[in-house]
Parts: structure tokens; C-alpha cells; sequence
């Protein structure tokens, strides 16, 4: 029987098993995770779960019953140290070796850390994990003091939930405002005032020279001299892909382990997907290493489809959702390289259209889902907007083409 | 208990699933039928979750919340007994509703 090995138990896998679960794949699977439990939703850590609206039971991605049906051998807390490319094996910690006839890495990305005099201090944190989330909600009480590193989407949506938990927020940013990477000056300024209304105090063009205390921190000294009081610091400064043992087994990687359009590696027995893959975007016409679920899904599509000779599915545009305080937003489409912004709507409602040369690339919509779900479609199909017509809301934006 | 909801999914097949009080329809829709894909995890974010409830069972699913109401008015293909499934948490008095899978809008 076909033996598929999968190394981390994250969305991609999780993703990867429900789509070969739902097309009948009769092969035999083994999932490998570090972590100490099955797969679960990641997003729900930084929202909902952080601010006690969902709990643990409604966290997991997949019922029990899925892993038994498909008869998957699943082994939690352990770790693939090594792929043996000749042998066609894996080498986990405690030495057992696992045979593969095709191997899935999908071992996501690792929090970036900040290396400054006192990170090793208790009471300073990254999230990734359940466990991460599990502690930060133990630590948190109202009143006191929380300083969020790092300015993504992760550090707003960890500072939208302290808040509501009743915590004092200042959230520092290296760059010269919140969000820099991501979004237009205009939607940064939106965010910034939103966090600033909801008494979170930003700083940006902070530095972190230090944290200071004697075993749990006690404050933070920024570059400018100045220092902070805090009672607990959480570290969002972004990702890098899980590629070491690709890399220690020769496959091709650069910022994420390179796939083809089936998500086969540059060994044609190894495949990746998830947030530790890169791969060509047709539609983008570049190389991608995305970070959300719904490249996940994508792929996991892709690659089930190889596993079951298949026909392989055309990548989608890509999406992402965040929310924040009461704002829902969802983006569609990536908007590097554009020449134009167009704002529709105001306050709690409202949308930017990105325009490259009149087509539209990207939309960051907020508590507007039409906007979303038309932009979406949209910029599939290379639409150009006529700039007048999209500023008007009264319009829907699948009327806006010209 | 197990609740018995029949099904027609994007393809057209219909079967009968089962599931148990206390998950979400869109986790049974998307575990065992083709067409949901629930990919916010349940949000009413995305919108990949959507459904047409048959009429007798319409009235005894109680309205939808604002975020689903607003979801729901995004959606080109809203009818009558369209749903979020991921809003409907699974409970005895559905044991036998039938719904329509409709296909993720993109
Ligand atoms: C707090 C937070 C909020 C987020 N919010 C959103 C959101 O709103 N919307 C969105 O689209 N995306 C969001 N994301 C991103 C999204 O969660 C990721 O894109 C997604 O989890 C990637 O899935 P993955 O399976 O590729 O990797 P991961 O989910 O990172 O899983 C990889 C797993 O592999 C394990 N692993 C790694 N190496 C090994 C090894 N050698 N042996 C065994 N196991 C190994 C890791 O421990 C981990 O469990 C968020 C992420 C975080 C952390
Ligand atoms: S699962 Fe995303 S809206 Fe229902």
C-alpha cells in the first residue's frame, strides 16, 4: 500500500487529510507533530480564543473520527529530525524510522525572535501555539500592563484582545507606522486611529534596546533611553519559513521550500504546502510563500489532486481576514506593486481598491463583505475600475467596470 | 443523540449525514460533503460555508446574527433560507432538516 508521510500537524495537514479523507484516498498516512495535541484552528488564538469567546473544544480542525477512518497513525509530541532521501525514510527524536513513499512537509513558519538584552525573562512571549495562547490568557488580568512588539496583524489583534480584557496596551513599531508591510498609508492611518480610540498607545520608529527585571519583566528600554513599565511583553514580528530539514536534505529552497504547481518539490517522492512553501503564482506571475489558511486549503487541493493523479487545480487569488476590536477585515488579492487607492465608504464601513494601472489587484475591505466577495472575483478576471464610479457606495463594484 | 441532516451537496448528490449536538453544521458539511469549505473556521468571514435550508425547517433555526445578516447580504446567490452553516450549531430538534449545499462564490 502507498505510504504518505506528513511532518507537522498544522492547517496544511489538517487540510491535506480532510480533502484526501473526502476523495477516497486508500493509502496508508502517517502525521508527525511537535506539538502535543491534533490540529487546531491557529487564527482563533489571537481573537476569539485570546479573549475568551471560544474555547478549547471548538478549536480543533478536524473530529477525532476522520483520523480513526482514514486510519491515520498519528504521533503527537515528536519531532522529524531527519529525511533520508536514498532510504526513502524519516528519522524521528527518539530514533524510530518512518518509510515513505511520498513524504508532505508541512512544517509551517517559526516566530521570528528578537534577540536584545533580556528575552529570556519570563512573562515575555511569542504566539504560535495553543500552548503560547493557553499562557497569556492565564497570565492576563485587568489593570495590568501588556507591551505588544511589533505592529502586523498578530500584534494589533493581540493588542484588540488584551483590551477588551481590560489590560493597559502600548504596542511598539520599528517602521514608520503600523501595518507598513501590508497596506496603503491610508489604511494604516485607519488602523492606528481605530487601536488609538480603543486606548492603545502606539509608538512608532520604536526600538527595543532591552527588557529589564529580575527573572519577569518588568519594563521595557527603547533605544531613545526611555523606559517602559510593563508586566508582560508578547513579540509579533513576523515569520520564517520552517525549511531546515528541507534544507539539510538538499531540496531547493529560498525563503520557503520551492513547489511546483502540484506542490512537488525539487524531489519528486517530497511535496510541501502551508506557510513553509514557496511557489509561482500564475496570476502574480512571481514566487509566493504565502501565510494564511486559505493558501493552505489551496494547496492542500493541489497536492491531494497529485497524491490521486488528478488534475491539478489553478492556484486562487489569495485572501486573508483579520478582526479587530469591532472591525471584520478581509483582503483579497496582494497589492505590491500598486499605483492608485481608492477609498469607498468611511468609518466602521468602508473599502480600499488597489488599482495597478487602472486593474484591480487587491482590496482591503472593512465590515463590507460584498466589497470582498465582488473584489475578489474582480481582480481574477484583471477587471479595470472606472475610479469615479467605485468611490460611489450606492454602486455595487461589479458596476464599476470599465 | 445523533442528528440526521439530508444533504444535497454542489454536485448534486444527496446522502444523509449524522452528526452529534454540539459541533457546528458547517464542520459536519465540511468533514463529510462536497461544497463547504468553512475556510475562517467558522468567522463569518469568508463566506465558503453557505447554505439554502428547505422551507418547513426555515422558521425553527431562529433569525441569523448581524454578522451572518451582513455575510448574507454580500452573497449573489442569497435566497430564501440561505444560512451561514457555521452560525447553526447542531441541535436535537434538526434531526431530519434537509438543506442545499451552494458552491463558495469565487
Ligand atoms: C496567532 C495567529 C493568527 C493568525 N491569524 C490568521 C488569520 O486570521 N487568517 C489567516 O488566513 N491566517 C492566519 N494566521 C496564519 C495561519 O495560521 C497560517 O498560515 C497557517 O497556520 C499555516 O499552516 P501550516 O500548516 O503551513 O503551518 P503551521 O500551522 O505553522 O503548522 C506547522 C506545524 O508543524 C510542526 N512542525 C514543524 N517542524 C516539525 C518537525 N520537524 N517535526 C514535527 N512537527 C513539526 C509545528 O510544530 C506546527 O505544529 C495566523 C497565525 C497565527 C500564529
Ligand atoms: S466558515 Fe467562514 S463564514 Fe462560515
Amino acid at each position: 500500500m502507498q505510504k504518505l508521510v506528513i511532518v507537522g500537524g498544522g492547517h496544511a495537514a489538517a487540510q491535506l487529510i480532510r480533502t484526501l479523507h473526502k476523495r477516497g484516498f486508500d493509502g496508508e498516512i502517517a502525521l508527525i507533530t511537535e506539538e502535543a495535541v491534533l490540529p487546531y484552528n491557529r487564527p482563533l488564538l489571537s481573537k476569539d480564543y485570546l479573549f475568551g469567546e471560544v474555547g478549547e473544544a471548538q478549536l480543533p480542525l478536524l473530529p477525532a473520527a476522520i483520523y480513526d477512518k482514514l486510519g491515520v497513525q498519528v504521533h503527537l509530541s515528536s519531532r522529524v529530525e531527519e529525511i533520508d532521501r536514498t532510504r526513502r525514510c524519516v528519522r524521528l527524536q527518539d530514533g524510530q524510522q518512518l518509510p515513505y513513499d511520498q513524504l508532505v512537509l508541512a512544517t509551517g513558519a517559526n516566530p521570528r525572535q528578537l534577540d536584545v538584552p533580556g528575552c529570556q525573562l519570563e512573562g515575555i512571549h511569542y504566539l504560535k501555539t495553543l500552548n503560547d495562547a493557553r499562557r497569556l490568557q492565564e497570565s492576563f488580568e485587568p489593570g495590568q500592563h501588556l507591551s505588544v512588539i511589533g505592529g502586523g496583524y498578530i500584534g494589533l489583534e493581540i493588542a484588540s484582545a488584551a483590551r477588551k480584557l481590560g489590560l493597559e496596551v502600548d504596542l511598539l513599531e520599528r517602521g514608520e507606522r503600523i501595518l507598513g508591510r501590508v497596506v496603503a498609508p491610508e489604511v494604516a492611518g485607519y488602523f492606528h486611529a481605530l487601536h488609538e480610540d480603543q486606548g492603545v498607545g502606539i509608538r512608532t520608529e520604536t526600538r527595543v534596546a532591552e527588557f529589564l527585571g529580575d527573572g519577569h519583566v518588568t519594563g521595557v528600554r527603547l533605544e531613545s533611553g526611555e523606559c517602559l513599565p510593563t508586566d508582560h511583553v508578547v513579540i509579533g514580528i513576523g515569520v520564517e519559513p520552517a525549511e531546515q530539514l528541507a534544507l539539510a536534505a538538499g531540496l531547493k529552497c529560498d525563503n520557503g521550500i520551492l513547489i511546483d504547481a502540484s506542490c512537488q518539490t525539487s524531489d519528486a517522492a517530497i511535496y510541501a504546502l502551508g506557510d513553509c512553501a514557496r511557489q509561482y503564482h500564475p496570476h502574480y506571475q512571481r514566487w509566493l510563500r504565502l501565510e494564511s489558511v486559505q493558501n493552505c486549503t489551496s494547496q492542500a487541493a493541489m497536492l491531494a489532486s497529485a497524491l490521486l493523479s488528478a488534475d491539478t487545480p489553478a492556484p486562487e487569488v489569495p485572501w486573508f481576514w483579520s478582526s479587530q476590536f469591532d472591525r471584520r477585515l478581509q483582503i483579497a488579492g496582494l497589492n505590491t506593486g500598486y499605483t492608485q487607492v481608492i477609498q469607498r465608504g468611511t468609518e466602521a464601513d468602508c473599502s480600499w481598491l488597489y488599482l495597478q494601472d487602472g486593474q484591480l489587484i487587491a482590496c482591503d475591505a472593512i465590515n463590507r463583505p460584498a466589497d470582498f466577495l465582488q473584489a475578489k472575483k474582480l481582480i481574477a478576471s484583471r477587471a479595470r475600475l472606472n475610479p469615479e464610479q467605485a468611490r460611489d457606495l450606492s454602486r455595487p463594484l461589479t458596476e464599476c467596470i470599465c | 443523540m445523533s442528528i440526521e441532516i439530508h444533504v444535497t451537496d454542489d454536485l448534486g448528490e444527496t446522502q444523509t449525514l449524522t452528526g452529534e449536538p454540539g459541533g457546528t453544521l458547517m464542520e459536519l458539511l465540511r468533514d463529510e460533503s462536497s461544497g463547504v469549505e468553512g475556510i475562517c473556521g467558522g468567522c463569518a468571514a469568508c463566506g465558503t460555508c453557505h447554505i439554502v435550508v428547505d422551507e418547513p425547517w426555515q422558521a425553527g433555526l431562529g433569525e441569523p446574527g448581524m454578522d451572518e445578516q451582513i455575510l448574507l447580504e454580500a452573497l449573489n446567490e442569497r435566497t430564501t433560507g440561505s444560512r451561514l452553516s457555521c452560525q447553526l450549531r447542531l441541535a436535537p430538534e434538526m434531526s431530519g432538516m434537509s438543506l442545499t449545499i451552494v458552491p463558495a462564490e469565487c
